[in-house]
């Protein structure tokens, strides 16, 4: 991709204003988290968001849950406003419902959600289901998870959002798999989300997805930021480059964040952690300035010659 | 693709464990039981020995994945049905159909079984409290999947009989989940369930090929 191509997908994606070198974005302010918009309804989203992958699923322990509630505090005390979880994550989505039920009613949060079964019948009573254990009676997102039975939730979930009970559809895959499957029904149906795995090591998304969800005015979630942290295991103990304060970066976790959100056709990305001082210092990476086209460049150089 | 942490996954086995206390030393004394049906036979060897694996297998389909982790982690349901049609199995073949024979006491697959059987009783607990972890953090024969695979293995190896080799089959399969979840939260006793079984069919399949 060149400058203009690049300079053309952040236009259309809402996102030039961190582009233009080396900028405080226009929408953040010290304590808010950048934002962007979905490209289909003009809302705005945090640009970090919370994925509960293991992280959620803790079952029944009270001593678990009350920690993940002090994770869900530090999200939130830091401007945090978007939860993305699965039925496929255990108990996450009633951990998450007890949290939630805990702290003050969060007006602006962004609750999305997956459906993983078969048959319209399963996807349909999942998706209720879901929506007891989370306490919401209406959905910001429900993503067709790992696009099984797609086709049938596909139409569920039109019918849903056209209904009123639903205000985005989505579809999702991860760790790279099934791309081109994923490509063409993404171009071949609608969608206001697409999530997938994107990060400094694996940039397979670059070439077809990320200028496809531009493309189509999809909004992008994009999970395993750290690869499931085995790329901040990889990089501990290494230095950082003297560099990275240029763009607010003081922590690995940090650089690896602001390379994947610093992408124009980026919405939000979705780190997983049961650490509230991680949380903590994961919002930092989506505060102040982002990475231009060079310096995305130059962290991805830096990482791969470590 | 396993869902939960280690910290998650002992903190609900301590949870389990403390729950069902007693049931662990009682689950032990019936496979004790089990050993001394495999190492006196008598008459009714074959549906005791029967009942007791199936037993097992059931109690650990219902009360451990079923009961308690399948909240956790979408695989403990095929895993629970894989335990309860064994169980199913086991019953058929041992207790109703009354096909289980043991074979002599002096050949290798007999000593190895034994061994297999006792490590699964006594072995497998030791290990995970050598390695720091506390009683209520183990796994147990009739209790938990891998100790129940490998005490089952142990026993397979001391049988022959029609239709037994139909018994080998499921705990094969259930070695690999188990296996995959000991590699990811990093538990060595469940790491070797795979490699155990796989070893102790191969046995058995040369002893098949010996005495056929």
């Amino acid at each position: 991709m060149d400058r203009r191509e690049f300079l053309n997908l952040a236009a259309a994606t809402g996102a030039a204003s961190a582009l233009s070198g080396l900028t405080v974005s226009g929408q953040a302010a010290e304590a808010d988290l950048i934002s962007r918009k979905i490209p289909s309804t003009g809302q705005a989203l945090p640009i970090l968001g919370m994925g509960t992958w293991i992280t959620f699923n803790v079952g029944k322990s009270k001593s678990l849950r009350a920690k993940r509630l002090e994770v869900l505090k530090a999200f939130f005390a830091g401007g945090g406003g978007m939860i993305d979880s699965s039925p496929m994550y255990g108990s996450a989505e009633e951990v998450i419902g007890y949290c939630l039920a805990k702290l003050p009613q969060q007006e602006k949060l962004f609750t999305a959600t997956k459906v993983w079964t078969v048959s319209k019948w399963m996807g349909e009573r999942q998706m209720q289901t879901s929506e007891k254990l989370w306490n919401e009676d209406k959905f910001d997102l429900i993503q067709i998870h790992n696009l099984v039975d797609w086709e049938v939730h596909m139409d569920t979930l039109n019918a849903w959002k056209q209904e009123g009970r639903l205000r985005h559809t989505g579809i999702t895959t991860s760790h790279g798999r099934r791309h081109g499957e994923f490509e063409k029904i993404a171009r071949g149906h609608t969608f206001d989300f697409a999530q997938f795995t994107y990060n400094i090591e694996d940039r397979e998304a670059e070439n077809r997805l990320l200028p496809m969800a531009a493309e189509r005015g999809m909004g992008v979630i994009i999970n395993r930021p750290f690869q499931r942290g085995a790329l901040i295991e990889k990089l501990k103990g290494k230095p950082l480059p003297a560099w990275a304060g240029e763009i607010g970066v003081q922590t690995w976790p940090q650089f690896l964040l602001k390379f994947v959100i610093s992408h124009p056709a980026v919405t939000c990305a979705i780190p997983a952690t049961s650490n509230p001082d991680h949380m903590r210092e994961n919002l930092h990476a989506g505060r102040g300035l982002l990475p231009d086209r060079a310096m995305r460049a130059r962290m991805a150089d830096y990482v791969q010659n470590l | 693709m396993v869902p939960l942490s280690l910290e998650v996954f002992l903190g609900t086995l301590d949870d389990f464990n403390r729950t069902i206390r007693p049931m662990q030393a009682l689950a032990a004394a019936f496979g004790l039981v089990a050993l001394w049906v495999v190492l006196r036979p008598q008459q009714l060897s074959s549906r005791l020995l029967g009942l007791i694996l199936a037993s097992s297998w059931a109690a650990t389909a219902l009360f451990y994945h079923f009961g308690t982790f399948a909240e956790l982690s979408f695989w403990d349901y095929p895993i629970g049905l894989v335990f309860l049609l064994q169980a199913l199995l086991l019953f058929w073949l041992g207790t109703i159909a009354n096909c289980f024979s043991i074979t002599p006491p002096d050949g290798v697959n007999h000593r190895i079984g034994l061994a297999l059987s006792f490590y699964a009783l006594a072995g497998v607990p030791l290990i995970a409290l050598a390695m720091g972890r506390t009683w209520a953090e183990v796994g147990y024969f009739a209790i938990s999947p891998g100790p129940t695979i490998v005490f089952t293995i142990g026993v397979l190896l001391m049988l022959s009989g029609r239709g037994t080799f139909l018994l080998w089959i499921l705990p094969a399969l259930a070695a690999l989940p188990v296996t995959i979840y000991g590699s990811s939260l990093g538990l060595a006793e469940d790491i070797a369930v795979l490699p155990i079984a796989a070893g102790a069919l191969l046995l058995h399949l040369r002893n098949r090929r010996a005495t056929d």
